[in-house]
């Protein structure tokens, strides 16, 4: 009996530290221990418009807020602004955002406040709920835009669709936009694509970098992260960016990357991959996957959004119209 | 090839208590099971039922000169067909009928008077050759024959004339007197195996030698047991032989089984049957002593304590009742285990898994050292999330298919398990299979019966 119990503590002890490289692994997703804050959104999203509305995380001076935006639908409300504990704060109209004619986008401008379709806010007015501090001085954030606080720019409104990209930098809110128009085709071939994001990775004036995540016409889950140098992007010289993009400037694709879960969370990429079932950390120089952390299938519809500064990230379901903070797993 | 020509006899020793004759005291002609005459060519201790494959070619021809010489003398042979029915009944293997218990059983089955069981053994250009008749009116030898001489063409002509001699020394079977035998040549055994049975008289040995036979060649050494003790740890349990002869009872520890009549490191089967336990069948090789492996007791009740990988940080129970022992199970079972945060930022998770289910093996018996199982079932996982997100969550799965192996080797019985779950999307998880890391989970455990 002593020799059995022997040797089952010895098979024991030697299946136990082979098995601890699957300790972290569950059948459930491993970010549900990562969950931090979750809201129920349900009495203020209507349910026939839950899908929507797309999470962002805006950090204004001083400020760190996650925002629900209706990019693409005119119907109230416009955005949800919670702060960080998903605490919901206040709801906006269209007309209060400057937005009668359409759904908007929202950036962390390059004055350090937080831009909402056609208008601004200061923290402060963003905190308490407030009507908005500011106007983009007739500017409407429509699509996918970026800022760099260091260059006084925002480079507003990469257009969703097409064969090249065409877009208005602003040296911060001026009433036009810095001259000439910066275009520039996607590839040589002419192929349409969309633009799912921009993101200031490093603001570093002379040497930053943003990424271009594009995904090709009608297969949103076919992505192209585009590393281009700040510079090109928020120069006022003629030829820049230079074209075509994908000839000149460092990228890489992916299947199966829905572009709903891509993001910038400080130090890298992050997306879920349905082929790997599992979220990866794509570097920012190469793009290549650094990290994964598998965690099953995901629903489709899940919308990622991950604080740029890092931290956390929010996914927000419109299914069950709720907002999830999950903490950064790496 | 053998040569062409007739080479003599060299040694023929046929021993018999009386004339015979080949009809019954009521004129009825006798009727004899000439059993296949085995090939036991290759080895001094035959390893195998199974001729060698460049001598077991001559066994059909042999048995027939044997069977010819028979009817030849006035007996009716049996058709093979009569008596290997009866062998197939009982599921014997070819040379289990050189056991005279086993021989004249089937013989006796098979409606004959005599049961003439055999062997040869093929030696360069030579060949030994031993029969036996069996009178199975009353399980002795009646007369045997053993012959060693060149081996070529002419063999069998001599065959037949020295059985046709044999069986005119042969008595009447129902005038046969117990211990009025015969016995062999020299110091070997006079037949095959079961020779010892009843064999107690002294031996008288006629030689003959045909013309230009040397003289003094010694018949190849083909080792007889007549007594092999079985050692077993199962005290009480009692010994069959493949076919239902029984040996006997273990007691302290052995059991003697006298009159046994095997080839030494030939093969044989036997049962080992004890109440509360798993009938065993166990293939042994002869020899003067054999341990047996110890029976495996029935279990009805089984508690198994498992690890699933991914669910690490816990430990699961699993109850285990068999209707049928060690052979199908239901089950009720609960896993307990914790989800660690990943980072500092997060925190555990727990979730407890309910499930019940059936299982049962497949393929290997209770007492192999391995054995394959499968299982289905349902259940529910229940899920606790902590923190600032309080929550409780159920996903109710199906156990779809499970199929496990497991082994004795180091004691208990430890098994490792492949689980295809198949989760309802009730609760955190989508109706979906159920995975670790995109695999299906995989358990591994120890079961403590009894």
């Amino acid at each position: 009996m002593v020799r059995h119990a022997w040797h089952a503590a010895a098979a024991a002890a030697l299946t136990l530290p082979l098995s601890a490289c699957v300790f972290f692994l569950s059948p459930f997703p491993a970010t549900l221990s990562q969950v931090v804050a979750k809201t129920d959104l349900s009495s203020v999203i209507p349910a026939a418009d839950a899908d929507s509305y797309q999470p962002c995380v805006l950090t204004p001076t001083g400020g760190d807020f996650v925002v629900l935006m209706k990019p693409n639908s005119s119907t109230d409300p416009c955005a949800l602004v919670l702060d960080s504990d998903l605490h919901l704060i206040q709801s906006y109209t269209h007309s209060q955002l400057a937005l009668s004619g359409g759904g908007g986008f929202a950036i962390t401008d390059a004055s350090g406040d937080a831009a909402l379709g056609g208008v601004s806010f200061t923290t402060s007015a963003l905190a308490q709920g407030l009507a908005p501090s500011g106007s983009l001085n007739g500017t409407r954030l429509s699509a996918p835009s970026f800022s760099s606080p260091n260059a006084g720019k925002n480079d507003v409104n990469f257009p969703y669709s097409g064969s090249t990209i065409t877009y208005q930098q602003y040296s911060l809110w001026s009433s036009t936009p810095d001259s000439p128009t910066h275009t520039a085709q996607v590839d040589a071939a002419g192929n349409s694509y969309q633009v799912e994001g921009v993101y200031n990775v490093d603001d570093t004036p002379a040497a930053g970098s943003v990424v271009l995540v594009l995904s090709e016409q009608g297969d949103s889950s076919h992505v192209t992260f585009v590393r281009i140098p700040l510079y090109d992007l928020t120069t006022s010289a003629t030829g820049f960016p230079k074209s075509p993009l994908l000839s000149n400037y460092t990228w890489k694709s992916y299947d199966s990357v829905p572009s709903s879960s891509i993001g910038f969370a400080g130090d890298c990429m992050v997306g879920y991959s349905e082929n790997d079932r599992a979220l990866n950390r794509y570097s920012l120089s190469n793009f290549d996957v650094i990290q994964s952390l598998p965690i099953g299938s995901s629903d489709y519809r899940l919308q990622y959004a991950y604080r740029p500064s890092g931290g956390y990230a929010v996914i927000y379901d419109p299914t069950a119209r709720t907002l999830t903070k999950v903490a950064n797993w790496w | 090839m053998k040569p062409a020509l007739l080479l003599p006899l060299l040694a023929v020793l046929v021993v018999s208590a009386s004339p015979v004759s080949a009809q019954a005291a009521d004129g009825t002609r006798h009727q004899a099971a000439v059993f296949t005459i085995q090939d036991l060519s290759g080895a001094d201790a035959p390893q195998d039922q199974s001729p060698a494959a460049d001598t077991g070619d001559y066994q059909e021809t042999i048995t027939e000169s044997v069977s010819a010489a028979f009817a030849a003398d006035g007996y009716d042979v049996l058709a093979p067909a009569t008596w290997q029915e009866e062998a197939r009944r009982r599921n014997l293997p070819p040379r289990a009928l050189l056991a005279e218990s086993i021989a004249v059983e089937v013989a006796r089955a098979a409606g004959a008077d005599i049961a003439v069981t055999g062997y040869y053994a093929v030696q360069g250009e030579r060949i030994y050759v031993s029969l036996q008749c069996w009178d199975v009116a009353t399980g002795v030898l009646a007369v045997g024959l053993q012959q060693a001489t060149q081996f070529n063409i002419g063999f069998y002509g001599t065959l037949f004339g020295q059985v046709t001699a044999m069986l005119a020394r042969l008595r009447p079977p129902e005038a046969s007197p117990a211990g009025a035998v015969a016995s062999a040549a020299g110091s070997e055994p006079a037949t095959g195996p079961g020779a010892g049975a009843g064999s107690t008289s002294a031996s008288t040995s006629v030689s003959a030698s045909g013309p230009g036979t040397p003289a003094g060649v010694s018949p190849p050494a083909i080792p007889v047991l007549d007594t092999v003790t079985f050692v077993s740890p199962d005290e009480g349990a009692e010994l069959f032989l493949a076919g239902g002869a029984r040996i006997g009872v273990v007691t302290d520890g052995r059991v003697v089984w006298q009159g046994a009549g095997v080839v030494a490191g030939s093969r044989f089967t036997v049962e080992k049957r004890k109440g509360g336990f798993h009938t065993g069948v166990e293939t042994v090789r002869a020899a003067k002593e054999i341990r047996l492996r110890g029976l495996v007791a029935q279990k009805t009740l089984g508690l198994e304590a498992d690890w699933t990988f991914g669910q690490l940080a816990g430990v699961g129970a699993t109850l285990r009742m068999y209707p049928s022992p060690d052979a199908w199970f239901l089950f009720l079972g609960n896993y307990f285990y914790a989800q660690p945060p990943l980072t500092s930022a997060g925190y555990t998770v727990f979730h407890d898994d309910a499930g019940i289910g059936a299982g049962s093996y497949v393929i290997f018996p209770a007492d192999s050292w391995v054995r394959l199982g499968v299982s289905t079932g349902a259940g529910a996982i229940f899920t606790a999330t902590t923190g600032p997100v309080g929550a409780v969550y159920t996903d109710v799965y199906w156990d779809l298919f499970n199929w496990w192996i497991e082994t004795r080797v180091l004691g208990p019985v430890i098994f490792l398990r492949q689980e295809i779950k198949f989760t309802l999307g009730t609760g955190l998880l989508g109706m979906q299979p159920m995975t670790v890391a995109n695999f299906p989970p995989f358990t591994l455990g120890v079961v403590f019966r009894w």
